[in-house]
C-alpha cells in the first residue's frame, strides 16, 4: 500500500507544476505595465526603470517562472501591488479564518447530510425521503450567495453578518457554505446505500436472520460509506472556491475574500498567490482522500 | 448526483467506458424515452426548459416594459399587478429585467457548453486516435483544469482577458472541455480496437471518416449528459462572478441582478428573490434533466 | 415419510417501473421436500424457480408480492409469519445458498466474521466460542488453513473457496433445510465436482434436507431424489430422478433431455427447443407451453392442461403425456 500512496503523490507532482504553470501563464501575459499599476501616475521615468529592473520584469518569461518556482518553495510568493505586504504573511493572516469557516460548514454538512441520506434510503419513497431529497436538490440548485443574502437578510437583527470578531460571526457562513454540500452529501449517502441494500450480500446478510437494523449497520453502512468519505476532499475544494463567494458576503477576512479583492484591484502578485496556494490545498485535499479511501477498504487496501 | 465533482465523475465514466464489454446501442434511445415516461422530475425539468428558452427568444411579446427604460415615478415598489415583480431602484420593471436577463443567463449556459463540447471532442478525438505525445500533453492538460478550483480559474481568465460576455464564454469553455475531452478519449481507445473499426480500416475507410462514423456516434449519449450538465453549472459560475463584480458589467444576468439589488435587500427583497428564484429554477431543471438522463444511459454502460 | 417443507399453490407477482399490471411470475407451485432427501428444481432462467425459493425465504425484492399459496415448515406457514418470527427460522433452521460466491459475500468484512455472525446470533456464542466453531466448521467444508483464513476477506479467496464458505454459512447452525440456489454454476467444471460431494458429505452427516435449484440436468442426476421440472412460473413435471431421466413424459422435459449432449448419439445434432420462454405479461392461453411445443393441438392451445398423476406420484401437465408415436423432432427440423 505504501507503493499505492507513492504512487498516487508522484502522479501529483506533474499536476501541481502544470498548475502553477497554467496561473503563472495566464497571470504574466496580462497587458498593462504592474510598475504603473503600483505607482499610479506621476513618476519619474528612472524610478520606473529602477522598480522593473527591481522586479526582474524585463527578464524572460520562463526565467521568471522558474524563479517564482524557486521563491514559492521558500515561502516566498511576491509582494502585493496594492497592499505593499508579503502576499505569504497575508495569507497566513487569513487563513485561520478560512480553515475555521471550512472545518466549521464540513461539520455542518456531515452532521446533516448523512444522517439524512441514511433515513432517506431506509424509509425509501417515504414522505420523509421525497421531502430530504427535495430540499437537498434546493440546497444543490441554490446560488451560494443568493443563500447568504437571504439569511443575511433574514437574520440581520439576530446574528451578526459581517466580520469574524466573535463565534456567533460564523453561524450564518457556516450554515451557507455547509447547506450546499448537506445536500450533495445527503444525496450521495442515499444513493450509495440504496446500490448497497440492492447487492446480493446483502441478501445473504438477510438470508441468516439478521434484524433490518443490524443488516444496515453492520453490512450496508460500512460499505455506503467509504465512497462518502472521497467527498471529503471535493468538498475541501467546494468549500474553498465557495469560501470566496461567502467571504466576501459576510466581509470576513479570509483566503477567499483576499482572492476577490486581488481580482477587484488587479492585485496580480496576491491574485496569484492565493489562486496556487488555494489549488495547492485542493490538490493536497484530493490526495489525502485517495489515501484515505484506500487505507479504508480492504480490497485496496491488501493489494 | 452519484458524483460530487466532475474531475471524479468523467474519471469513472472513462475506466468504465474502457472496461466496458458491450458498447451503446440504439437502445439507449428506447430508454431515454422510456425514461420520460417513468421519471416525472426529468420531463419536469425537460418542459421547464423548453418554457424558459420560450420565453427568452419572444421576451418582447411577454412584457410590454423595456428592460432599460426607467420610470423615476415608481422606484422600488413591491410587487403589483402593474409590475408582477416589483421595479428596481431605477424604476425598471424587475419582472421583464428578469425575463431578458434569462436571454443572458441561458446563452451563457448554452454557447460556452456548446464550444467545450467542440472542443473537448475534438481534442478527446486526438488524444485517443493519435496517442504518445499528443495524447500524453492534451490528457495532463486536462487533468490540470480538472484538479483547478472552477470557479477560481474562470476568475483568473476573467482577470486576464477582462470582463466580457465574449471572455465568459471562453473563461467558461476552458474549464469545462476536459471533461468532455477525457470521455471522448476513453470512447475512442475503447473502440479503436473493436472489430467493426479494424474491418473498416482494412477496407480503406479513412480514419476521420470512422471517427465520424463509427466513434462519434457511440459517444453521443454521454456527450449530451455532459452538456447538460455543463449547461446549469456554468450559469451557476456566471452568476457567482457576476455577483462578484468580475462579469460583464454591461450584461444584466440574473446573477448582476441579484449583485444590484444586493444594498436593497432588507427593504425591497424582490429585487433579489426574483433573479435568485429564477436561477435555482433554472439550474434544478437542467440538473433534473441531466440526472434522468445519466441514469437512463448508465446500465448500457455496464459489463 | 413426513415433509419438511410443503409449498401449496404459491403465487407471486412483481410490479415494474411504468407498468400498472403486475406480472406473475410463479402461478400455482406446488412442490414438497421430504425429510433427509434433496429435491430438484429444474428450469429455464426466469421460469420462476429462484422466486419461489425467495418467498418461502420471505427474501422476495420490494417489488415483488406473494399473492397467495402457503408453505409449511414445521407445522407452521412461513408465509404467514411475522418478520421477527421469520427472522429466527432463517439462517437457523432454514439458510440458503446463492449461485454468485463473489457478491454474495461482504467485501469489507473477513469471511471468518461473516460465518460466526449467524453463531452468535442463533447460537447465542460469545466472539471467542463462535471463533472456534468457525474454524471448526471451516475445516470440515475443506477450507485449507482454516485459523489463517478466518481473517481474510472474499477477494482474497478462489471461487470455489467462496462457496464453500458461503456453504459454512449455511451448515453453521444445522439447518433442517438447505435452499441451494445455483450453486455451482458460477464455478469451474471439476470445482463443481467437489462443491456437490461437499454437499453430499454433510447431508448425510446431518441429515438436512436440501432444495436443489439448477438450471443443468447433469447436477440434477447426481445429487437429487426427486424433481420438479418448472416452466413459465408452473410446475409442468413431477417425477423421483430415475422415473424422470428414463422415461420424462412432458415434451418441455424431453427437450430439455434432448439438448444434454450426453443423451445424443454420436453424430447427430443436439437438440434446442424453438422459441423462447413467454413474457410473463402476455402468458399464451391453453398450455404455455403449446407454442414451442412440437405436438400443440388445437386442444393444447385451448384448454389448461392440469397436473395429472401418470402413476406413482409422476405427475405431468400435458394433455398428450410420453407419446412415443411422434419422437420428438420428427416435425419441423
Amino acid at each position: 500500500m505504501a507503493k499505492h500512496i507513492a504512487k498516487r503523490i508522484l502522479i501529483t507532482i506533474p499536476v501541481l507544476l502544470g498548475l502553477v504553470f497554467l496561473v503563472f501563464f495566464m497571470l504574466n501575459v496580462v497587458p498593462g505595465d504592474p510598475v504603473t499599476v503600483m505607482m499610479r501616475e506621476h513618476v519619474k521615468e528612472d524610478l520606473i526603470d529602477r522598480m522593473r529592473q527591481s522586479m526582474h520584469l524585463d527578464d524572460p518569461f520562463i526565467v521568471r517562472y522558474f524563479r517564482y518556482i524557486w521563491d514559492m518553495l521558500h515561502g516566498d510568493l511576491g509582494i502585493s501591488w496594492k497592499l505593499n505586504r508579503p502576499v505569504t504573511g497575508l495569507i497566513a493572516n487569513a487563513f485561520p479564518y478560512t480553515l475555521k469557516l471550512a472545518v466549521a460548514s464540513s461539520l455542518f454538512s456531515w452532521i446533516m447530510g448523512i444522517p439524512v441520506g441514511i433515513i432517506s434510503a431506509v424509509k425509501k419513497n417515504s414522505l420523509l425521503d421525497h421531502l430530504s431529497m427535495g430540499i437537498s436538490l434546493f440546497g444543490v440548485s441554490m446560488p451560494v450567495f443568493w443563500v447568504a443574502l437571504i439569511l443575511q437578510n433574514t437574520f440581520k437583527n439576530v446574528l451578526p453578518i459581517s466580520g469574524a470578531d466573535s463565534w456567533q460571526c460564523y453561524i450564518l457562513p457556516t450554515i451557507v457554505l455547509g447547506w450546499s454540500s448537506a445536500g450533495r452529501i445527503a444525496r450521495l449517502t442515499r444513493s450509495n446505500l440504496l446500490d448497497v441494500l440492492r447487492s446480493d450480500y446483502i441478501r445473504t446478510a438477510r438470508s441468516k436472520g439478521l434484524s433490518p437494523l443490524k443488516v444496515i449497520n453492520r453490512h450496508a453502512l460500512k460499505n455506503a460509506l467509504i465512497p462518502v468519505i472521497t467527498v471529503m476532499a471535493i468538498q475541501i475544494s467546494s468549500l474553498l472556491s465557495g469560501a470566496a463567494i461567502t467571504e466576501s458576503v459576510f466581509a470576513m477576512p479570509g483566503v477567499g475574500g483576499l482572492a476577490v479583492e486581488a481580482i477587484k484591484k488587479r492585485d496580480m502578485p496576491l491574485l496569484q498567490g492565493t489562486v496556487i496556494f488555494t489549488a495547492v490545498l485542493i490538490i493536497a485535499g484530493n490526495l489525502l482522500a485517495d489515501v484515505l479511501y484506500s487505507v479504508i477498504d480492504p480490497r485496496i487496501r491488501v493489494e | 448526483m452519484k458524483f460530487l465533482s466532475k474531475d471524479k465523475y468523467t474519471r469513472a465514466l472513462s475506466e468504465q467506458i474502457i472496461n466496458a464489454e458491450i458498447q451503446p446501442d440504439e437502445g439507449i434511445w428506447m430508454s431515454i424515452r422510456h425514461m420520460f415516461r417513468v421519471n416525472r422530475a426529468a420531463l419536469l425539468g425537460l418542459i421547464l426548459i423548453a418554457l424558459m428558452v420560450l420565453m427568452a427568444v419572444f421576451a418582447p411579446l411577454i412584457t410590454r416594459y423595456d428592460p432599460n427604460e426607467m420610470d423615476l415615478m415608481v422606484m422600488n415598489e413591491p410587487p403589483s399587478a402593474e409590475h408582477w415583480f416589483g421595479t428596481d431602484d431605477l424604476g425598471q420593471d424587475v419582472f421583464t429585467r428578469v425575463v431578458y436577463g434569462g436571454r443572458i443567463s441561458l446563452m451563457i449556459g448554452f454557447v460556452p457548453s456548446l464550444i467545450s463540447l467542440v472542443l473537448g471532442t475534438a481534442l478527446g478525438l486526438m488524444a485517443g486516435y493519435m496517442g504518445r505525445h499528443v495524447d500524453n500533453v492534451i490528457m495532463r492538460l486536462a487533468d490540470v483544469v480538472l484538479a483547478f478550483p472552477s470557479l477560481l480559474l474562470a476568475m483568473v481568465v476573467m482577470y486576464t482577458l477582462g470582463s466580457s460576455i465574449l471572455n465568459m464564454f471562453i473563461a467558461l469553455s476552458i474549464i469545462n472541455w476536459a471533461g468532455t475531452a477525457r470521455v471522448v478519449r476513453a470512447q475512442t481507445l475503447s473502440l479503436k480496437e473493436k472489430e467493426f473499426v479494424e474491418a473498416a480500416r482494412s477496407m480503406g475507410v479513412s480514419r476521420w471518416a470512422i471517427a465520424f462514423r463509427h466513434i462519434l456516434p457511440n459517444c453521443l449519449p454521454n456527450l449530451i449528459v455532459l452538456f447538460t450538465l455543463d449547461i446549469p453549472a456554468a450559469i451557476m459560475w456566471e452568476s457567482s462572478m457576476s455577483f462578484l463584480g468580475v462579469g460583464d458589467p454591461n450584461a444584466a444576468s440574473w446573477g448582476l441582478m441579484v449583485s444590484q439589488g444586493k444594498d436593497y435587500a432588507y427593504m425591497c427583497p424582490w429585487l433579489i428573490l426574483a433573479p435568485g428564484l429564477a436561477i435555482l429554477l433554472t439550474v434544478m431543471a437542467f440538473n433534473f434533466l441531466g440526472d434522468g438522463l445519466r441514469d437512463a444511459i448508465d446500465p448500457y454502460m455496464k459489463t | 415419510m413426513s415433509n419438511i417443507l410443503e409449498i401449496k399453490n404459491l403465487c407471486v407477482s412483481f410490479a415494474s417501473d411504468g407498468v400498472k399490471e403486475r406480472a406473475m411470475a410463479v402461478s400455482g407451485v406446488s412442490l414438497a421436500v421430504p425429510e433427509g432427501k434433496t429435491v430438484g428444481l429444474v428450469g429455464e432462467s426466469g421460469c420462476g424457480k429462484s422466486v419461489t425459493s425467495l418467498s418461502v425465504m420471505g427474501l422476495l425484492s420490494d417489488n415483488g408480492r406473494v399473492e397467495s399459496g402457503e408453505a409449511l415448515f414445521g407445522g407452521q406457514d412461513l408465509l404467514r409469519l411475522s418478520d421477527r418470527e421469520m427472522r429466527r427460522i432463517r439462517g437457523n433452521r432454514i439458510s440458503m445458498i446463492f449461485q454468485e460466491p463473489m457478491t454474495s459475500l461482504n467485501p469489507v468484512i473477513t469471511v471468518g466474521k461473516q460465518v460466526s455472525e449467524a453463531l452468535r446470533l442463533h447460537g447465542g456464542m460469545d466472539a471467542k466460542a463462535a471463533k472456534a466453531r468457525t474454524i471448526e466448521i471451516f475445516e470440515k467444508v475443506g477450507i485449507p488453513e482454516a485459523e489463517r483464513r478466518f481473517k481474510s476477506y472474499p477477494h482474497q479467496l478462489s471461487g470455489g473457496l467462496r462457496q464453500r464458505v458461503m456453504i459454512g454459512m449455511a451448515m453453521v447452525m444445522r439447518p433442517a433445510l438447505l435452499i441451494a440456489d445455483e450453486p455451482t454454476t458460477a464455478l469451474d467444471v471439476s470445482i463443481e465436482a467437489q462443491i456437490l460431494r461437499l454437499m453430499r458429505d454433510l447431508q448425510r452427516d446431518t441429515g438436512t434436507s436440501i432444495l436443489l435449484i439448477t438450471h443443468n440436468l447433469g447436477v440434477v442426476a447426481e445429487m437429487c431424489d426427486e424433481v420438479y421440472v418448472m416452466y413459465a412460473g408452473e410446475v409442468v413435471e413431477r417425477a423421483n430422478v430415475t422415473t424422470l431421466f428414463d422415461t420424462c413424459a412432458h415434451p418441455y422435459t424431453r427437450g430439455l433431455m434432448a439438448s444434454l449432449p450426453r443423451m445424443t448419439p454420436k453424430g447427430q445434432r443436439l437438440y434446442n427447443i424453438r422459441g423462447t420462454v413467454p413474457n410473463l405479461r402476455a402468458m399464451p392461453s391453453g398450455c404455455r407451453f403449446s407454442p414451442r411445443c412440437e405436438f400443440a393441438t388445437e386442444m393444447c392451445r385451448g384448454e389448461k392442461p392440469e397436473l395429472n398423476d401418470l402413476g406413482g406420484g409422476h405427475l405431468c401437465r400435458c394433455f398428450y403425456p410420453k407419446d412415443d408415436e411422434r419422437p420428438l423432432g420428427g416435425i419441423d427440423r
